[in-house]
Parts: structure tokens; C-alpha cells; sequence
């Protein structure tokens, strides 16, 4: 796995110098922009709102998770009934308010159509990557995966995996009523619904079924398709060292007259479930992301953890800061505390998110140490402001052990105690002077 | 206050500012026919002729009204199959990208989108002439409508980082280069 | 004469005085009068970091009063200190109270390094891992600038050697096992890569990997860059 990610770091490189003659440039422009869209959120999403109902696309608005999942199945509701085939492309929006729960209570057959989602479904288990969602399973358990759920003779290829798949999730797309997706850029001028995917399942879910929702948090706006130039191979180049994803979608309208395929109807939900909070507070530019998971790829914690351990649907450098930013400081404050504040995220940031500002920020705000941390700190910044009281500490130092304080008790659990090795600085400088 | 409002009333007006700089892009050197054909082949994608084209057409092909007009092979050609079982999908492009490899396909007026995805084999006929150099120029000529860019075979990774074409769109992805350059 | 004030840093104010020593007569030897002001402690990152603002506060003010008695620059071996001292203190509200430079960024912006005619030569196999926090504070490749002008060094390349080494302070020991996964995933590709010295610009990645390297009996020796310039620099 870790390798994985190490080789999605240098095709990122090679995918931004291939298509911009300054990549910083390009991340400070892309960073620019949606400033100016989180500046100008409410103009933006009035505009886009206007453009899409006369374009014939509904516009729904939810103000929380809870009120998402209402609207979704009660239009899904509308145009089928339990036991029919829903199918999906991935989405984090989806994940983040637990949609397919709903849609199971209520009886349908939701179907997750990207390759990973779909083992994470049929796995009962949940993505650990925001972009590869199974980059935490072996083949081995892929196929025993496959086998169990008869969806062809046992094999630990890839290639048959997948085809396996493929036939499978083929006959969903024919049988499905209804295709919900996520929403990658929609467009404040013109309306459109800009979706990019490789695999083709979210072109399948937004054609074949007769109704399209599309569900998008009230950050994914953007002004013109004169950004997109810059945010499309961006997006691409920072998820997998792309130039451009396989396939970019322009969704405009429901099916028009001259048209033989495509949804006769298309909803779009816009979320808010915390982000207007997180607008108007410290934590704002997180809001600009758009979702590569450049982030999680480069964090020697989350190559370390893998995307489990973090206990949100968000993980990575990403989740740290998002999961507390939309949740609560209180509730995920301590996520923040996950980082060697290595700044490896920030750096290929696409949109340039302070990350590491943002987690100090966080643990300031959280700042729930336990009682044995908060006591080191107060001992440290009293000895710090008394000399003497400072350097009769250093020496105490090699009786540290003796203090029995859980830092230290974690710290020779791994290591050794760090011993002075060659002269003191200050018996030097004061002998020289 | 319905959610609308109460969303809308929590976001800023804004203020006008600025424009941003626009970044630069690395363009393709040459000619944007053989550029085009080297991001393609990048892709894994490969550029056929009218001859090779002629040699896929059979019983489970289906052809876009569009893409008949434009190849005389293709002239006067009769689906037979339902789309969703052909083997082979041939249609037309309104536009195709030199710096990425990509062709624009629109829906409607004779086109449709699962031609572009349910057969395992895609061609795509491009005109010569319809090449732009890089996303920039292709976003300003984006045609009205439902379309989209479509840059090689449908792929995954998601098995352990294993490179597949075809889960769910094409297997595989043949330009056919019509028409002369500018 | 360039004259400055030198910030030793906890790390080396409490284990490692060679590498304060060595700052000092790197210092010396490119022409500046260094001073040292005694009452110094520490400039509040440990208690920042972990979002204890209060108590880190009583910590930067005390370094506040202590460098500000004079009005010279601050130079520290440390980019971590560093980007506490012009990043943190801003977001606690403190300002830019002090001008302060990490070592390889106040020698490559202030010094002459012509101005040392004879290097001696360290023929050694030098993997140089390059602390995180510079890029707080914009480092780029200072450090290894200067270690590639020393005669006969020979600076070894390694798997993924832009990534952390996993001390993030207090993250070592709040999350032990994953610093400590982090940290010999990372001496692990040092040691492929034939290296037998690691070279840092910052005493808390040595603490750590050094607490790592003899917990595991490895073959490593850890220095600090300014270590190396005060022996070859005659």
C-alpha cells in the first residue's frame, strides 16, 4: 500500500510539469479561485441555481444530512419503487451523509458501481481512501470476495476481477430506475455539472437510468468553464498523475428532444451539513478542496495508518482538519493531533490549504490535553521563564526517567534515552569567554 | 426560513475583484494531428484509417447515423444489434484535444452516449481539422448540450494498484483521422 | 563584522552542545561576532504545537524579551525553532517581535562562503534527510547546497527521501507506534541505501531516529550539518 502511494507522488510530478510551465503557479491560481468562490459563494450558487432550472435541471437545497437523505428517497420514491435497482457512482458527498443506509431502509437495491465501492459494499466495509477506495485489500481478499457473492469462477487476477465486475454491474446499469452521483465542478454560468471519472460507471449512472440526482456540497461551485482548464487536469494530475481523467461529463439537461439516451429527469441537491459554519470560521479554506486525495498519498501518517484509523469517512491530512471543521472540534478535535505537522500536504495541495496551519489551529481550539500533558506544559513554561530554573532542569534531565510521566514511559517504550554525547554548550561558552 | 434561505443567507455576496492570472500551459510541439496522435498513443489508444476502420464493421456493430455520413465505408450501413450488445461502437466527435489525447463527444441529433460506452470496442472518428491544441481552447469552443471528453479506455486501478482497461466503458479506443488538416 | 545572536535550541542546549559549539564556530570562521544571550530558554514550540497556546505564550515572551535586549539578528541551528519563531508566533497573535535565520538560510542570504579558501575533506557515505518544518519557513535546498561543496563527501540518494521522519514532537510519544513505524521505514531505506551517517539540519528528527537507531543496535550515526562545516571549514 505504501507503495502505492509513493508511486501515485511521482506521477503527480510528472503530470504537472507535463501540462503547466509553473505547477506552483497553477496550484496559487486554482487557490485564487476558490477564494473567490467562497467569497462569493451566495451570488455563485444564485446564478447556478437560476441556470440549471432553465435548463431544466431541479435544484434542491438541504441544510443538513438528515434533510439530503429526505429529499433523495423521497425522490426516489417518486419514480421507483422497493426492490428496484438504484445505481451509484462514487461520491463523498454520498458517503458523508450515509445515503445508501437510507436508501437500503427504504427498500431499494442500491448498487455502488465504482470497482472499489463496490467491494467495499458487498464487503459490508468502508473505503479507506477518498480516491482508491480499496487500497487497503489484497487481490486474495478481493477474490474470495468475488467468490462468495458467485460472481464468477474463482480467480486472483486482476483483469478477470474486473471483468467479473463488469458483467455483473452491466446488468444493474440496464435494470437501474434511478443513477445518483456526486458532483465534481458545477457552474455557476451556464449550469452545467462537470463529473470526471476513469471508469465509465458514473457516465453509465448519469444515461441509462431514467432519473439522475446529483448530490454536491455548496463548495463546488465554480464562476465560468474558463476555469475548468485549469481545474481539470489539476484535479487529474494531483488524484492519479493524469493529464485528464478518462472521462469528463458536461451535464447540461435532461434528455432533450433530439436526444435517444440520458435521464428524462435530473435533480440536483445542494449541501450544506455544516460547511456554511465552517465559512464563517477559522477553518474556511478547507473548503476549497477539491478532493484529490494528493494529500492522503504523500502523509507518512496515513501510509502508516492506512485510512481506517482515522474513523471518519474523511481521512488523511484532509480528514483531520475536515471531519473537526464540519463535526466539531470537541467531537474530532483529536484527529488533529494524528500529524508530525510535516507540511508534505500542503506542498501538493492543489488549492494550497494551509494544512498544517489549520491543525494547529484546530488543537488550539480543541486544546484537550490529557491531565499529564497539560501538567508537562505547565512545568516547561514556568521552568521556561526562569532561567536558573531552566538549567537546573537540564541537568536533572538523565533522572528523567524516575518522573514515571506517560511521554516518557511511551518514548523508552521505542527508543532509547537520549544521552549527551560530547561537551555542554554553555560550560563551553563560559570557559571561552 | 426554508433551506434555501437559510443556506444562501449564511454565504457572502462577494465583492468584484481582480481576475487571476491565468497559468500557463506546456502546449504540444508541431503540428496538432501528430501531437494529438502521440498523446494518444500515450493513452493506449491508437489512430486507425478508413481501410482498418472498414474491417470492423459487421453484424454486431453499430454505427451513429453522424459517424455514416462522415466515412464512406460507413455509408448507407444498418444497425442490427441492440446497442447495449454490440460489439463495436462507431461514432462521430465534434472536437479533440492535442495536448491530452481527448476527443469531445455531444449527444443528440443522431448521437448517443452509449455508443461512446456499452460496446467493448470504440471508434471514434475525428476530423483533422477539429484538433485544438489544449483544454483551453477546447473549453471555449464547448458545444451547447450534454457532452463530454473522453481520454482513452475506460480504466481502474482498484485492485491493488493493477491497471485495467474496460470495467465498465470500452476495452478499447480507436481514432479514425479524417478530413484534412486546416 | 556581521554580529548575531545565537539561539541554541533546547534539543542542544540539553544533548547536543557539539552542534551549538559548531554553529558557533561555523559563525566564526565566515566572519560573524556571535553572542549568546544566557537567560534564554526555549521559544514555546513544544506547548504550540500541541495547542497549548496559553502556556507556549509564557514561553515565546520570556524568548521575546531575552533576544529583543539586543537589536541584532538571531541566527538558530534549528528550521523548526525557526518557523516557531516567524510562523507560530504570528497565529498566537505575538507579531514578528524578532528577525530570526535558520543557520544554511542566514549563511547562503548573509555570508561570504568564498571568503573560506580551504575545505578539508570528509570522505564519508552521507544520507542527508531534510527536516519537514524548513518548508515552513521556505527552506529549499540550502542544506544539502552546502553539504555538496564539502571535498570527497558522498551523499547517497534513498527511497522516499522527502518524506517525514515521524518525531512531530510531541506526536512521538501521544502516537508512538506510528512515529516509530514512520521512523524505521525511513532508517530502513537510509541503510539500502549504504549510508553509514545520517546528516539533519534539525536536532528533533535526531532525537528521535537516534533513540530508534540504538533501540535497535543499527550501525547509524546521526550529526547535525554544522557538525561537518566546522571540521572541514579551515
Amino acid at each position: 500500500m505504501r507503495s502505492a502511494s509513493a508511486s501515485k507522488v511521482t506521477a503527480r510530478e510528472r503530470a504537472l510539469k507535463t501540462l503547466f510551465c509553473e505547477p506552483p503557479q497553477a496550484q496559487d491560481t486554482a487557490s485564487a479561485i476558490k477564494s473567490y468562490v467562497l467569497d462569493h459563494l451566495r451570488t455563485l450558487l444564485i446564478e447556478l441555481e437560476a441556470q440549471c432550472l432553465s435548463n431544466g435541471i431541479q435544484v434542491h437545497w438541504a441544510n443538513n444530512a438528515e434533510d439530503a437523505n429526505q429529499i433523495i428517497v423521497d425522490l426516489c420514491k417518486e419514480s421507483a419503487k422497493p426492490g428496484d435497482v438504484i445505481v451509484k457512482a462514487k461520491s463523498m458527498a454520498t458517503e458523508e451523509i450515509h445515503l445508501n443506509h437510507h436508501l437500503d431502509e427504504a427498500g431499494f437495491e442500491t448498487v455502488e458501481t465504482d470497482l472499489g465501492e463496490f467491494v467495499v459494499q458487498i464487503d459490508h466495509d468502508t473505503p479507506s481512501h477518498i480516491v482508491t477506495p480499496i487500497i487497503h485489500k489484497t487481490r486474495k481478499e478481493i477474490a474470495a470476495s468475488f467468490s462468495r457473492e458467485e460472481l464468477g469462477p474463482y480467480t486472483e487476477e486482476p483483469k478477470e476481477l474486473t471483468m467479473q465486475a463488469r458483467a455483473h454491474l452491466r446488468k444493474k446499469f440496464r435494470e437501474a430506475k434511478i443513477g445518483i452521483s456526486g458532483v465534481n465542478f458545477a457552474i455557476a454560468s451556464t449550469g452545467h455539472l462537470v463529473l470526471v471519472e476513469n471508469e465509465g460507471n458514473n457516465r453509465f449512472c448519469t444515461t441509462a437510468p431514467d432519473v439522475h440526482i446529483a448530490l454536491m456540497g455548496i463548495e463546488k461551485v465554480l464562476p465560468t468553464p474558463a476555469e475548468l482548464p485549469l481545474f481539470l487536469p489539476l484535479l487529474a494530475a494531483s488524484a492519479t498523475g493524469q493529464l485528464l481523467t478518462t472521462y469528463v461529463h458536461f451535464i447540461k439537461s435532461p434528455r432533450q428532444e433530439r436526444e435517444t439516451d440520458g435521464p428524462k429527469a435530473i435533480h440536483l441537491v445542494i449541501l450544506d451539513n455544516g460547511r456554511t459554519n465552517v465559512l464563517q470560521g477559522p477553518f474556511r479554506e478547507i473548503l476549497k478542496c477539491i478532493r484529490c486525495g494528493a494529500c492522503l498519498n504523500v502523509c507518512p501518517i496515513y501510509r502508516q495508518a492506512s485510512g481506517h484509523a482515522y474513523g471518519h469517512v474523511y481521512s488523511g491530512p484532509l480528514g483531520e482538519v475536515l471531519a473537526p471543521a464540519l463535526e466539531g472540534v470537541e467531537s474530532f478535535g483529536d484527529l488533529a493531533k494524528a500529524s508530525t505537522l510535516c507540511g508534505a500536504c500542503q506542498e501538493v495541495c492543489p488549492v494550497k490549504i494551509p494544512i498544517p496551519e489549520l491543525l494547529l489551529e484546530i488543537r488550539h481550539r480543541a486544546n484537550s490535553p490529557s491531565t499529564s500533558e497539560k501538567l508537562a506544559w505547565t512545568s516547561f513554561a514556568q521552568a521556561s521563564q526562569h532561567p536558573l530554573v531552566w538549567k537546573f532542569g537540564l541537568k536533572l534531565l538523565p533522572l528523567a526517567p524516575m518522573a514515571r510521566h506517560p511521554f516518557l514511559t511511551s518514548w523508552l517504550k521505542r527508543r532509547t534515552l537520549p544521552t549527551r554525547v560530547g561537551r555542554d554548550f554553555r560550560g563551553w561558552w563560559n570557559e571561552r569567554s | 426560513m426554508n433551506a434555501r434561505e437559510t443556506i444562501l443567507n449564511s454565504c457572502p455576496l462577494g465583492e468584484p475583484t481582480d481576475p487571476w492570472p491565468a497559468p500557463y500551459f506546456v502546449l504540444p510541439p508541431g503540428s496538432v494531428v501528430e501531437a494529438f496522435k502521440t498523446s494518444l498513443n500515450l493513452l493506449g489508444a491508437r489512430t486507425i484509417d478508413e481501410n482498418e476502420l472498414a474491417g470492423y464493421i459487421g453484424p454486431k456493430t453499430w454505427v451513429e447515423p453522424n459517424a455514416g455520413l462522415e466515412v464512406n465505408a460507413l455509408n448507407g450501413f444498418q444497425n442490427q444489434v441492440d446497442l447495449w450488445d454490440a460489439e463495436v461502437g462507431i461514432a462521430s466527435t465534434v472536437l479533440a484535444i492535442a495536448q491530452t489525447g481527448s476527443v469531445c463527444v455531444k449527444s443528440g441529433q443522431g448521437n448517443s452516449r452509449l455508443a461512446t460506452l456499452a460496446p467493448p470496442i470504440n471508434i471514434l472518428i475525428v476530423h483533422r481539422n477539429k484538433i485544438v491544441p489544449s483544454l483551453l481552447e477546447a473549453l471555449e469552443l464547448l458545444p451547447d448540450g450534454n457532452v463530454a471528453f473522453i481520454t482513452g479506455a475506460s480504466r481502474t486501478a482498484d485492485i491493488e494498484g493493477v491497471l485495467v482497461p474496460g470495467i465498465h466503458g470500452p476495452k478499447e479506443v480507436l481514432v479514425c483521422l479524417v478530413g484534412g488538416e486546416h | 563584522m556581521q554580529e548575531v545572536q545565537l539561539m541554541v535550541t533546547c534539543l542542544c542546549d540539553a544533548i547536543y552542545g557539539e552542534v551549538a559549539i559548531s554553529t558557533v564556530q561555523v559563525l566564526e570562521k565566515l566572519g560573524c561576532k556571535v553572542h549568546f544571550p544566557k537567560n534564554q530558554t526555549c521559544c514555546g514550540q513544544p506547548p504550540f504545537n500541541s495547542g497549548d497556546w496559553e502556556n507556549s505564550k509564557l514561553a515565546a515572551n520570556h524568548c521575546i524579551s531575552e533576544f529583543q535586549k539586543q537589536d541584532l539578528p538571531v541566527v538558530v541551528p534549528s528550521a523548526s525553532c525557526a518557523a516557531m519563531v516567524r510562523e507560530g508566533y504570528k497565529m498566537m497573535g505575538l507579531g514578528s517581535p524578532l528577525v530570526i535565520y535558520e543557520l544554511s538560510e542566514f549563511i547562503a542570504d548573509k555570508c561570504q562562503l568564498d571568503s573560506v579558501k580551504t575545505w578539508k575533506s570528509y570522505p564519508h557515505k552521507v544520507a542527508f534527510h531534510q527536516a519537514c518544518h524548513g518548508r515552513s519557513i521556505g527552506l529549499k535546498d540550502q542544506q544539502e547546497t552546502l553539504l555538496r561543496k564539502v571535498p570527497n563527501i558522498q551523499l547517497v540518494a534513498f527511497e522516499q527521501a522527502e518524506q517525514c521522519c515521524g518525531f512531530g514532537g510531541a506526536f512521538c510519544v501521544t502516537h508512538g507506534a506510528l512515529s516509530e513505524g514512520i521512523g524505521l521505514e525511513k532508517l530502513k531505506n537510509i541503510k539500502e541505501s549504504g549510508a553509514n551517517e545520517i546528516v539533519t539540519g534539525d536536532m528533533g528528527c535526531a532525537v528521535h531516529l537516534e533513540g530508534l537507531i540504538k533501540k535497535h543496535q543499527m550501525n547509524l550515526r546521526i550529526r547535525h550539518f554544522s557538525e561537518i562545516l566546522a571540521e572541514v571549514l579551515i
